[in-house]
């Protein structure tokens, strides 16, 4: 495995509707009425054409620290100098040996969107939300099953995508994490004063552990 | 410092600046995580080698180890680590260096540049750091640097252009140094928060820094359309940092790939194919290796002359406006001036309203805003400052600042995050000594009226000569003449019928004489006749053929873009036509329009519909605003809201037996999960447009609308997340609970001031962190200290009614519709609290 950093700028991917529609509150099958779609059909416009969506894979090594018994831990590990303490985290990326930290960003054209329709238009404002979070979450799947096919050969594949925020893998994380990728200089993301919370808002970090093939699911979402 | 940068430019000497610091520090022993600054008191001889590494190469300027220091990262009272000490050290560290290699080599010249990052906060509204706040940063590193003896300010891997803003304005605030600005570009040519080297060049320029330029980022390869598009743009040196290539990170470590040699004979391309490029040096990876290679490559070459862009350039954060390319549309809605709406929401402080208008203009094709605000009634110094801050939060078009009260305008062009257009200057000598020096200043491109003393000239030399007086005033004041537009006075021809010929006279003289660009307030020249629309079209389309810039002219006017788009169509502005077909494929003119309605005889059908002859299909909606409420068709609410009220519906009976009972079937909906959130929020703003009609009706018959009751609302203290909190604010409102909105990031104190200012007994908060649930508990223990009487609701994505009843509020409301519920019962309790 060469440990190196990528970047990666616009890439052809589809959005997920029904993800959008999860996240702007629909549940269940419910789908939007025809004044909603024809609002959101105008959000993922929107969305399209002021987003300078970018993002940066980062390939490391995952180290993990041994205990008393010199046997490795599987909840205090570093990801390349990336250092963590989190039984979820370490669930996650059980049996892997290394794994990708990827960040993402629609950049500040999409907040001067969605800070727009706050101030004049409430539904689009929550449609808005819902959009661009679908479309870089879009964006990370498409990121995904590229890489996916680039393992694949190799015998390889990637566990589901594990961000800050899960579980005991705190916001916290964001700070280091962000530090990991040198998001400031390569994606433009920084931290808002005092808090974990990105900006641009729509920003996404998150740990891809590369595992064997078939071994996707093991540990993704148990006893958490 | 300043001599050795004009000597350079006489004699076209290329500037060596050095190279890259991190590699070498962490070579050195800077562990990750540890603040490279800190270098600056623990390990000087570190930095004061390096120095000397770069002096030794043959660099003139080399950068002081303070790319981060600031009071955010190194706090003044911090034992080890004070700011002040920081900075000191730093400076005296390499000046040291400095002095004793010039000591050596008399005949080098070599300078101290204070070394200037961004804060690495993100500034409000996109992020928290406010304006003024990341000035006042900045102005206490650089006036540190300044008192150890920096020769120079070098502000560098700026981002966002508003933070640029604050760094080159903190720095010609406290001290005379000269000041470099070079900004990081990514490939697509634009800096992060979205700006160009076209709109970058304009906004530093008119800040008066003294070179500007380009670091990190891009290796020089990559760099080299941008640095040809900031040469093209500059009429000041141009510097170019690039890293040693892209970096590239192999088992931890960063490498940058290109080297010395490869280094050098990019840059000599670079200089050599562009003018004004007259700093070179090196950013991340490059060693003083790559430094003396390239001082080496560019020995006994000349640099090309400094060139002077005549174009003219207003900016804003994220785009810019070139005038003197095409023709362009000013919007002219947001003033009071005429119109009765705009007036009467400067009066209620309704900057939704304002907001509304711009982004109205921007979606009609307006390229740069008109922002008057002045009323005799309020505050216009503060109105016009929030409203310029407002809208370029949610507008990324260039604003004119349009305004006669010289503290208003100078408080708006400092918090404007771009080069500005300024209205207005005129040939009076008192008005002339006013606006200048702002102008000099904050930069901007200036409508100069043709009027002085005397009064209007009413021949077209008269006008002229004033514009000349007016071009001898910038000059002495050093400002471009580029940047000066003229307006040539629009009046009407209803008192004077050769007013026009005059103006349209002058704008032709000013386009041919002077090359220059030129405004008119268009529809002033019809005043007090009839059919204004088709005397404005006339004379705006043979202004535009005489040369004129940009009109000043309402864009929501079908009439006027038609001229306007038809105008660049025809005189080959429009490549391919392809914008006059992308607005007018498919649609007819208003003639045939109503031919075809005549003959399918649809008029009758519209007239039908809009006295609501639709059923629906919920109960309620068996009358046309009930189900129009429903379906959230926000257009048909206040309409048919208008026609219940012309048929004299008593305004509290729309409310209680149409507004409320649809709002109840959408609310139960959506507590029984039929409707979602996005359909129970355009009715809610179906119900807003018919409460608005309901507003101005009770207004003018001098009936106060009724209150459930006072509610705040606001996100604590930390949190930016306010879209919950709006939701239930707007919720609150279709209930007729009167709102105080706080805002976001709200802090405990503001919250129980205001409760007690204005008795209010029910507080919403909102958070959306985990973290931020701790302002909340704060809050409430704040608001429970002050014995405000109040209770508390709280509400979030994080939180549930454990956390709620945790941190002691008195209810959990799991969404909107539940804050209005819990509000309604609240309010049945306590009837005491409603007229409070």
């Amino acid at each position: 495995m060469t440990y190196e950093t990528e970047r990666l700028g616009k890439i052809p991917f589809e959005i997920n509707r029904r993800e959008l529609y999860i996240y702007a509150g629909y549940r269940g099958n419910a789908t939007p009425d025809e004044g909603v779609l024809a609002l959101i059909d105008e959000c993922i416009e929107e969305v399209k054409t002021a987003s300078e969506i970018r993002g940066i894979l980062k390939w490391c090594k995952i180290t993990r620290t041994l205990d008393e018994k010199g046997l490795p831990r599987d909840d205090v590990f570093s990801i390349g100098d990336f250092y963590v303490e989190s039984e979820a985290l370490g669930k996650n990326l059980k049996g892997c040996e290394d794994a990708i930290l990827v960040g993402a960003t629609l950049s500040p054209s999409i907040d001067l969107l969605l800070h727009r329709y706050a101030k004049l238009q409430i539904t689009k404002s929550v449609l808005m939300q819902a959009t661009a979070a679908a479309y870089i979450e879009a964006y990370l799947d498409e990121i995904q099953r590229i890489v996916k096919k680039r393992l694949s050969p190799e015998g390889l594949s990637l566990r589901p995508r594990f961000s800050p925020g899960f579980a005991d893998f705190t916001t916290e994380y964001q700070k280091p994490f962000l530090e990991a990728i040198d998001a400031g200089r390569n994606l433009g993301i920084s931290l808002a004063n005092d808090s974990n919370m990105m900006v641009p808002s729509k920003s996404v970090t998150a740990v891809m552990g590369i595992c064997k093939a078939g071994t996707e699911a093991v540990g993704a979402y148990e006893n958490i | 410092m300043k001599t050795f940068l004009n000597e350079a430019i006489k004699n076209r000497e290329f500037i060596f600046f050095d190279g890259g610091m991190g590699t070498y520090l962490q070579a050195n022993g800077l562990e990750p995580g540890q603040l490279p600054e800190t270098f600056n008191i623990d390990r000087p001889e570190v930095l004061k080698e390096l120095a000397h590494l770069y002096l030794e190469a043959g660099a003139n300027i080399v950068n002081t180890n303070t790319f981060g220091a600031n009071r955010m990262k190194f706090p003044k009272d911090d034992p080890k680590y004070p700011i002040d000490k920081i900075v000191t050290s730093a400076v005296n560290n390499t000046k040291e260096v400095r002095d004793a290699y010039i000591k050596e080599h008399p005949e080098r010249k070599a300078f101290v540049a204070l070394d200037i990052g961004p804060t690495g906060k993100l500034l409000a509204p996109m992020g928290t750091l406010d304006f003024e706040e990341a000035v006042s940063i900045y102005k206490e590193v650089i006036s540190l640097g300044a008192k150890a003896g920096a020769d120079l300010v070098l502000i560098e891997t700026m981002s966002d252009s508003y933070e640029l803003k604050a760094a080159v304005l903190a720095a010609k605030e406290v001290c005379d140094l000269p000041v470099i600005a070079t900004v990081i570009f990514s490939e697509n040519g634009k800096l992060l928060t979205g700006g160009e080297p076209k709109g970058v060049a304009a906004l530093l320029e008119g800040l008066g820094v003294d070179a500007l330029g380009v670091n990190c980022g891009l290796g020089p390869k990559e760099m080299k359309g941008i640095v040809h598009d900031l040469a093209e743009a500059s009429s000041i040196p141009v510097v170019v940092n690039p890293n040693a290539g892209l970096p590239r990170v192999e088992n931890g470590i960063t490498y940058y790939d290109v080297t010395p040699d490869d280094f050098a004979a990019t840059m000599k391309e670079i200089a050599t194919e562009n003018t004004n490029v007259l700093g070179l040096g090196g950013c991340c990876g490059t060693t003083p290796e790559h430094i003396e290679v390239l001082v080496t490559a560019m020995k006994n070459l000349k640099a090309n002359p400094i060139a002077v862009c005549n174009d003219t350039v207003v900016s804003s954060g994220m785009g810019h406006v070139v005038l003197n390319e095409r023709p362009i549309v000013i919007g002219e809605r947001i003033n009071p001036t005429g119109k009765k709406k705009m007036k009467q929401a400067l009066v209620d402080d309704d900057m939704e309203y304002i907001l509304n208008e711009g982004v109205t203009e921007e979606e009609n094709g307006a390229h740069i805003l008109d922002v008057n605000v002045g009323l005799p009634e309020i505050d216009e110094p503060a109105m016009l400052k929030r409203a310029i801050y407002e809208l370029q939060g949610i507008c990324a078009l260039p604003l004119q600042i349009d305004t006669t009260d010289m503290v208003a305008m100078e408080g708006a062009m400092r918090i404007y995050n771009g080069k500005p257009m300024i209205n207005s200057v005129n040939g009076k000598q008192e008005m002339m000594d006013a606006l200048f020096p702002l102008v000099k200043k904050y930069g901007g491109v200036v409508v100069s009226l043709l009027l002085d003393e005397d009064g209007i000239p009413d021949s077209v030399e008269g006008r002229i000569k004033i514009a000349e007086k007016i071009y001898e005033n910038a000059d002495k004041w050093g400002i471009p003449r580029k940047d000066i537009v003229f307006d040539a006075l629009v009046m009407t021809i209803s008192t004077d019928s050769s007013a026009a010929k005059v103006t349209l006279d002058t704008v032709r003289e000013i386009t041919e004489r002077f090359g220059a660009c030129s405004v008119l307030g268009v529809s002033n020249v019809s005043f007090g006749l009839p059919r204004r629309d088709l005397i404005n079209t006339t004379f705006y389309s043979a202004a535009l053929n005489n040369g004129l810039t940009a009109g000043i002219i309402n864009p929501s006017s079908k009439a006027m873009m038609a001229v306007y788009r038809s105008f660049l169509a025809v005189k080959g502005y429009d490549e391919q036509c392809l914008e006059f077909i992308d607005a007018y494929a498919g649609t007819v003119s208003a003639e045939m329009q109503l031919k075809k309605a005549l003959e399918s005889g649809s008029l009758g059908e519209n007239a039908k519909e809009a006295t609501g002859g639709e059923s629906g299909s919920f109960d309620i909606s068996k009358t046309p605003l009930g189900g129009a409420i429903v379906k959230g068709l926000k257009d048909k609410c206040g309409k048919l809201t208008e026609e219940l009220l012309a048929k004299q519906t008593d305004p509290l009976d729309i409310i209680n037996e149409y507004i409320v009972p649809a709002l109840d079937v959408v609310g139960q909906g959506f507590e029984k999960n039929t409707i979602f959130l996005p359909q129970l929020l355009m009715s809610a703003e179906a119900a807003q447009a018919c409460f608005e009609v309901i507003k101005t009706e009770l207004k003018s018959s001098g009936v106060e609308s009724e209150s459930k009751g006072k509610v705040i609302v606001a996100t604590v203290k930390g949190d930016i997340h306010d879209i919950g909190k709006n939701i239930v604010k707007v919720l609150l409102e279709n209930y007729s609970f009167d709102v105080i909105d706080l805002g976001k990031d709200v802090p405990p104190e503001v919250i129980v001031e205001t409760a007690l200012r204005e008795k209010v007994h029910l507080v919403g908060l909102s958070a959306l962190m985990t973290t931020t649930v701790v302002s909340m508990e704060d809050t409430i223990k704040a608001l429970r200290e002050a014995k405000v009487p109040c209770e508390v609701c709280v509400g979030g994505a994080v939180l549930n009614q454990e956390y709620a009843d945790m941190i002691g509020a008195d209810a959990y409301c799991k969404d909107a519709m539940q804050t209005v519920r819990f509000a309604e019962e609240f309010f049945e309790k306590h009837p005491e609290y409603v007229s409070d």
